[in-house]
């Protein structure tokens, strides 16, 4: 499948101008590696997705917890939560910006108020998801709340809260990406649009391939833990 | 709002009732929020370079809808949702069918489809944008992409569900091909299949603004962040008020489908 | 292996006549032999009834008749036409709700004759007058969702009546209901029986169930399946409600009764009893 990709996107280059050869776009990136001027960028984007994502992960699964587990505060801000959720976020970035200047706080607000959401809905999902006869379980044995919690509710939502997690990592990386894109000072984003700005078509081809490899890298190994969670339930 | 709606068949009323409450206490939530953002903006608690008032933010919107500029953003945006959407459409079922029919090919691929769910399918916009030039057609392609993963997906999915009865019944009335796509097949799965396409067009309204947004010639999304680099903060929050509000039209207009086709169909 | 054939004399062209057939599945050793050497004929205007252990095959002979599977080893005929695949004249009624969700129960009914591209007018009449033969007036526009197991399966009964099929097959068509309404609608199949008279090839597990409808009852025996017996029901028709009390019904119901039970302690294992 990949090796296919490749060969598609070799045969492409042979015929346009514009789609820089595998080969060339792979040595300029190794050429940004080997001067060392991508780390700078590599770092900006890798901070914004990780502390985007800690925010979310931080906010969006308690509340996403409570959500599931109060049929009235469900049937207040499910509406809500979807309506949130068709909105195209990235159309708030330019008040993130103001608001935090251009920078990595910018982006990292971005992939916060962007993950959060889908972390939400996947954890409300799980919640509901979980067999009534487990809360049932646990008062019968007189567990205490936070007992419940970390010994009945987590393990049984497990896959759910993994489903939320990649969702919520892949979702905060392109809208890191996408905020890049648009305005920063350092990230790959940048740098792929700044190259296709100066017609430097390997370079950003390579940077795109980078980019790509590192979210579905990423995605895989999270829907590799997910697989296993899910086969251990079964 | 829902006051004169009547309760759904055999529902019972106390059920009704917290619905009631729960959509009263979601409307004082957004009527408070505004009125806060109102508050605060006049005040100058939050700065008006940032946030305008919302009633401004309304003033400004209605002086820009007439303008024939706002009506071609509007249509060049609406367009291409619509294209994008109607692509993954057209493209992402017979995909879900083939996953459906050919189980290997569906094991094969599900790694990528799953991933793709999330897959920076926008991160080669630059490369499209090299390709194709900066027009309507790199963002359709991106947008359509990312409508189609879930259609398929979902159509794969509600076939795989289908009661293995009516695949015996559909064979034992003799049934042609055709017959039992359209007959049994399709309606059978369709209302589990309506969530992905309903997640599909989301994807393509928010595939669209996003592209635009980022670099585009004409279209709501890119007019936003066109009056940001203005610095011009009231037309920027109008525009991102049309975004909203489109948004979330359409995601009610979707629901309440939603819920029609569940009545009927299930 | 022996086998006894149920009727003597093959029966009439226009019959249901099975000939030998056999049905294996798999190939080589890991293959099972379900159902061997079955013959027999269903004539016309006769309620036949198979029954047997479960797991005997009794689905899969059903199966062979509806074209639905293909015998391995001789052949179905049908009015004198060897069964190759699912015909216009046969209908089956399965166990599970085979009803279409989405459709009201005058559409499901219709379904059969829609598919055999029966105009709008037509099959619309006759699918309200089977719905009426069911005893589901004024249902017309209700959906599955709205309706009980036991109606279900009567929309999906009237489904197949509508269809005017030489033959009916239905298998176990009241498994899935619970003993009152089972009881129930087998007396309303009865009374609707009484008066179509089709041919019905009806698989159960039921013994009294089959011996109240039937004019003959089949047994089966454990795998490789052959047709052990045939009793005949000599039982009166019309077969009011006491009929079940009747000396002779005992008499029939206590003899399959051991028929059936030798086979199952076949397939169960020495020493078994039957709950």
């Amino acid at each position: 499948m990949l090796v296919a990709l490749i060969l598609l996107w070799a045969l492409l280059s042979t015929m346009s101008d514009l789609v820089a050869s595998p080969a060339e776009s792979l040595s300029a990136l190794m050429d940004r590696f080997a001067d060392g001027s991508i780390y700078r960028h590599l770092n900006a984007t890798m901070q914004a997705v990780a502390i985007g994502f800690l925010i979310a992960a931080a906010v969006g699964f308690p509340l996403g917890y409570a959500i599931g587990r109060s049929k009235f505060l469900g049937a207040v801000f499910d509406p809500l939560v979807a309506g949130a959720f068709a909105i195209p976020r990235v159309i708030f970035f330019p008040i993130l910006l103001q608001i935090f200047g251009v920078g990595v706080g910018a982006q990292s607000a971005m992939a916060a108020l962007a993950a959060v959401f889908p972390i939400m809905v996947s954890t409300t999902a799980g919640v509901r998801a979980i067999n009534p006869l487990l809360p049932k379980l646990a008062r019968s044995l007189s567990l205490s709340p936070l007992q419940t919690v970390t010994k009945i509710y987590v393990p049984a939502m497990a896959p759910s809260l993994m489903v939320g997690i990649r969702i919520g990592f892949s979702i905060a990386f392109i809208n890191v990406i996408i905020a890049e894109f648009f305005a920063a000072r350092a990230g790959l984003g940048l740098l792929a649009l700044r190259a296709y700005g100066m017609l430097d078509l390997p370079t950003m081809y390579g940077i795109i391939v980078l980019l790509a490899a590192i979210a579905l890298i990423g995605n895989l190994a999270l829907w590799a833990v997910e697989r296993r969670l899910g086969n251990k339930q079964l | 709002m829902n006051v004169l709606t009547k309760p759904a068949l055999g529902q019972p009323k106390r059920k009704f009732a917290d619905l009631q409450r729960a959509s009263m206490v979601r409307w004082a939530i957004i009527v408070a929020l505004v009125a806060v953002l109102e508050l605060t903006t006049r005040t100058g608690m939050i700065s008006q370079s940032l946030m305008v008032p919302p009633s401004v933010i309304l003033a400004e919107l209605a002086s820009i809808v007439p303008t024939e500029q706002f009506g071609q953003d509007a249509a060049r945006t609406l367009t291409t949702i619509l294209t994008a959407f109607s692509i993954g459409l057209v493209l992402g079922v017979p995909l879900g069918v083939f996953l459906w029919r050919v189980p290997a090919a569906g094991r094969i691929l599900e790694p990528f489809i799953v991933t793709g769910y999330a897959m920076p399918t926008l991160l080669f916009y630059p490369v499209l944008l090299a390709v194709m030039g900066l027009n309507a057609g790199p963002i359709i392609v991106i947008a359509a992409s990312m409508s189609l993963i879930p259609i398929a997906l979902t159509t794969m999915v509600a076939l795989n569900a289908i009661r293995p009865i009516l695949h015996k019944l559909a064979n034992s009335v003799s049934a042609s091909p055709q017959q039992y796509y359209l007959k049994v097949l399709f309606p059978a799965a369709t209302p589990l299949i309506f969530p992905g396409v309903k997640l599909g067009f989301i994807y393509a309204v928010i595939g669209t603004v996003a592209m635009e947004f980022i670099l585009a010639s004409q279209g709501v999304g890119f007019r936003a962040g066109f009056y940001y680099r203005e610095l011009n903060t009231a037309d920027m929050w109008a525009y991102i008020a049309v975004v909203i509000v489109l948004s979330v039209l359409v995601n009610s207009v979707l629901t309440w489908l939603e819920k029609r086709i569940r009545r009927d169909m299930l | 292996m022996s086998h006894i054939s149920p009727i003597d004399s093959v029966g009439h062209d226009s019959d249901v006549v099975f000939d030998n057939i056999g049905m294996t599945f798999g190939t080589g050793t890991g293959s099972t032999q379900a159902v061997a050497n079955v013959s027999g004929a269903i004539p016309e205007g006769k309620f036949v009834s198979v029954v047997g252990p479960s797991g005997c095959g009794k689905s899969t002979l059903l199966d062979m008749v509806g074209g639905l599977l293909k015998p391995t080893q001789g052949t179905v005929s049908i009015n004198g036409e060897t069964v190759t695949g699912p015909r216009k004249d046969t209908a089956m009624v399965f166990q599970e709700d085979s009803t279409l969700h989405w459709r009201t129960v005058l559409d499901n009914v219709a379904f059969g004759l829609e598919v055999k591209g029966l105009p709008k007018t037509e099959r619309y009449e006759s699918a309200r007058r089977m719905i009426e033969l069911v005893g589901l007036s004024g249902f017309e526009d209700h959906r599955p969702g709205q309706l009980s197991g036991g109606m279900k399966q009567r929309v999906a009964i009237a489904r197949a009546l509508a269809m005017e099929p030489r033959v009916l097959l239905m298998d176990e068509p009241f498994g899935a209901l619970d003993q009152q309404t089972r009881q129930f609608i087998g007396r309303e199949l009865l009374h609707i029986w009484e008066k179509t008279r089709n041919r019905v090839l009806f698989i159960t597990h039921d013994i009294q169930e089959a011996v109240y409808l039937s004019d003959e009852v089949w047994v089966m025996s454990a795998r490789p399946s052959v047709v052990k017996e045939v009793v005949t029901i000599d039982l009166p028709r019309p077969r009011p409600e006491g009929t079940h009390s009747l000396p002779r019904f005992r008499e029939l119901e206590d003899h399959l009764w051991a028929l059936v039970k030798v086979e199952a302690e076949k397939t169960l294992g020495p020493g078994a009893r039957l709950a």
